[in-house]
């Protein structure tokens, strides 16, 4: 028995001194990265929002590869850890709190504004850069954040006065049981009447809602002939769709303007949304020539199994230039110095054209609607030109948080 | 009115079909399968393996049936038989079943959703001023043959005899030579391919996901827990289940729908503490 208590002895003897040795093996890894940097990549790739999160993490991917190729960052290279939110705020803040754990030099995100609202405080608590590599409904100006995508406030009422012209004026709104989906929908609710629509109602349903008739049959009862749809993730998008139209909603409505069906979950969706519109900064049939290139080299990379990209995905690609453009102009990963660059760095490459974020922490965009067709593709049928997002932070956000 | 009406039947449909195979599963072995859940995920998958290679959709019924079939006797024969008698561990190890099958399933299939082919598509035809889906039709389609297919069976046949005994008197059945064991297999197995028939049958208006079949477990035990252990008294829960969620997605909102499948048989339970069958049988 002696034996064996020396033995265990030792044993934690043992393992007490490699944890010492590997914590200063980490400790020399952290004090050598004066060379590239290590972004946390969080988005979906299960549950429902996972066939978005995908496409996201293909654009990230293929913009790293392109920062690679051209130099890397301060002479080393940009690495993505990745991690999977799995379509839920609680396990996103687990995977934001391990990777500032791991100590990387910046979060790029694509997540639900659930989401994003349960992780920031772990990149504001650890002073950490993150850019929101998504659209989303505006406002937030955290000293740590920028975002890449476009935002509702810059659409929603150019959009309604574009479906007013199609000759329908009663509008019911169906959304997301989200943050998003409500912030939208009062949105819709405050721009509509000066444009002579009436609301007739709404409804929020829960993420992966399987049946949806009640919901067709109130809309239908309700009378009205503009259906706003708000509603996220693939899954309902593709039960709603396909449950309006075998009950003939889709027929007995004039109108059908989304607001998330963007071109990756269309694609699932398929035929069932044909006719319906949608306004976005970015479509994939998109004919500029930036946008071919960036097409034809996801598949170039991913082949087969390329996603189609749509808003929600293609800014995870100029979040990661952008990321790196700010960073080389920086001269480090410092999170201040980082965030400064990041509001005087354009990126030329975008599908979209130039992108440019703002002290404001937001950027302007070119802002098109498209309709849905047959194939479950979008075909543009007018340009809104740029939008500049309204003011969205006042006072502005100082560049990283404030030393206590 | 007229459409609310029709919502309800198609739901409660749903609620049948995807319950029906818990609910023979528990009647028969006294065993609460939790992997009934995971067997409906595999009825979805069987519908995407279909549609991936382009047959007929019609096709992923039987495909889901039969590979139920087979998953489920496999499985009672490694894990559900060693733990007869012993209820709480069979929740244990069914529940296990259903985690060790959702990881398989996405390690083959990925763990992001995938869409199937429409079985029934096509045009809504109108009645008065109520719009018919063609998929609804077929929805209580389903659901009519199954109900009506297995009170026959039940009634009229000697499987249904060997059932009746065995529902009534496990140990006296075995006295008279019924093979328990072999019914318990074949139960199991049926359980399970009704479970996987039902996934098949719900995937074509919705989605499939790794984690898809969680929700709907957590449904079919709601309205067996209502029922109790007889078929009429399945309808009834079904149709009592249906309406309530409907009739509050409708009225009220669609979490207060959601909310009310699981509150509901609670309340039942409080009143009939052996769910609508003992209210039917005290009649």
């Amino acid at each position: 028995m002696q034996l064996f208590a020396v033995r265990e002895y030792a044993f934690s003897l043992a393992l007490l001194a490699a944890s010492a040795i590997g914590v200063c093996a980490w400790n020399t890894q952290a004090q050598s990265k004066e060379k590239g940097a290590t972004v946390g990549f969080v988005a979906e790739f299960s549950g429902n929002i996972s066939l978005i999160g995908e496409a996201g993490m293909q654009s990230a991917q293929l913009a790293v590869d392109e920062v690679n190729a051209a130099g890397g960052v301060l002479g080393g290279k940009l690495e993505l850890k990745v991690g999977d939110d799995a379509s839920d705020p609680g396990t996103a803040l687990q995977v934001w709190e391990k990777l500032a754990a791991e100590k990387v030099d910046a979060f790029i995100f694509r997540e639900t504004s659930a989401a994003r609202v349960a992780v920031l405080p772990v990149a504001e608590k650890a002073n950490i850069p993150a850019i929101y590599a998504n659209a989303y409904e505006g406002g937030d100006c955290r000293p740590v954040l920028y975002t890449a995508g476009e935002i509702e406030p810059q659409k929603v009422a150019p959009y309604l006065k574009f479906l007013k012209s199609k000759g329908a004026s009663k509008i019911f709104i169906v959304g997301s049981d989200i943050n998003w989906g409500r912030i939208v929908a009062d949105m819709v609710k405050k721009a509509a009447p000066e444009l002579g629509f009436t609301i007739l109602g709404e409804e929020f349903t829960p993420y992966n809602t399987t049946d949806y008739s009640p919901v067709i049959t109130k809309i239908r009862n309700s009378g009205a002939d503009v259906l706003i749809s708000a509603l996220g993730g693939t899954p309902d998008n593709v039960a709603f769709f396909k449950q309006a139209r075998s009950s003939g909603l889709m027929q007995s409505l004039k109108v059908v303007g989304n607001l998330a069906l963007d071109d990756t979950t269309l694609q699932a969706v398929g035929s069932a949304a044909k006719g319906s519109y949608m306004v976005a900064s970015y479509f994939t049939s998109d004919s500029s020539q930036a946008n071919q290139k960036y097409l034809s080299a996801l598949k170039a990379k991913f082949g087969n199994d390329m996603k189609v990209p749509g808003i929600y995905s293609e800014p995870a690609y100029d979040s990661v230039h952008l990321y790196a453009l700010a960073v080389n102009k920086a001269g480090t990963t410092e999170t201040s110095a980082v965030l400064k660059a990041l509001s005087e760095v354009v990126f030329e490459g975008s599908p979209k054209g130039a992108i440019r974020l703002t002290p404001d922490r937001h950027a302007a965009m070119p802002i098109y609607i498209a309709q849905a067709t047959q194939e479950g593709t979008y075909k543009v049928v007018e340009s809104l030109g740029v939008q500049q997002p309204p003011k969205q932070c006042d006072p502005q956000p100082s560049f990283g948080m404030p030393k206590k | 009115m007229l459409e609310l009406a029709l919502n309800v039947i198609t739901t409660a449909s749903v609620f049948f079909t995807v319950s029906v195979g818990l609910l023979i599963v528990l009647s028969i072995m006294g065993v609460v399968n939790l992997a009934h859940g995971a067997f409906l995920t595999i009825g979805g998958y069987a519908a995407v393996v279909v549609s991936q290679n382009g047959w007929n959709p019609w096709f992923s019924l039987p495909l889901a049936a039969v590979v139920g079939f087979i998953l489920g006797l496999i499985m009672e024969l490694i894990v559900a038989r060693r733990l007869y008698g012993r209820p709480l561990d069979t929740i244990l190890a069914t529940w296990g079943l259903a985690i060790i099958v959702t990881q398989i399933l996405s390690d083959q299939f990925g763990r992001s959703a995938q869409f199937v082919d429409e079985i029934v598509s096509g045009e809504p035809f109108q009645i008065a001023d109520m719009f018919v889906s063609p998929y609804k039709i077929f929805t209580i389609g389903v659901a009519l043959v199954l109900g009506v297919g297995l009170t026959l069976v039940v009634r009229y046949t000697n499987v249904g005899i060997i059932a009746r005994a065995v529902i009534m008197n496990p140990a006296l059945a075995r006295t008279l030579g019924i093979n328990t064991n072999c019914v318990n297999s074949i139960t199991f197995a049926l359980g399970s391919a009704l479970a996987a028939f039902a996934g098949a049958v719900i995937v074509p208006m919705s989605s499939v996901d790794p984690h898809m079949g969680t929700p709907w477990v957590v449904t079919a035990f709601m309205v067996v827990l209502a029922a109790g252990i007889s078929l009429p008294a399945l309808l009834l829960s079904a149709v009592g289940l249906a309406a309530a969620q409907v009739l509050a997605t409708y009225f009220l909102a669609p979490v207060v729908g959601s909310l009310l499948v699981i509150a509901f048989p609670i309340l039942l339970l409080r009143l009939f503490p052996d769910g609508i069958s003992t209210f039917l049988r005290s009649r």
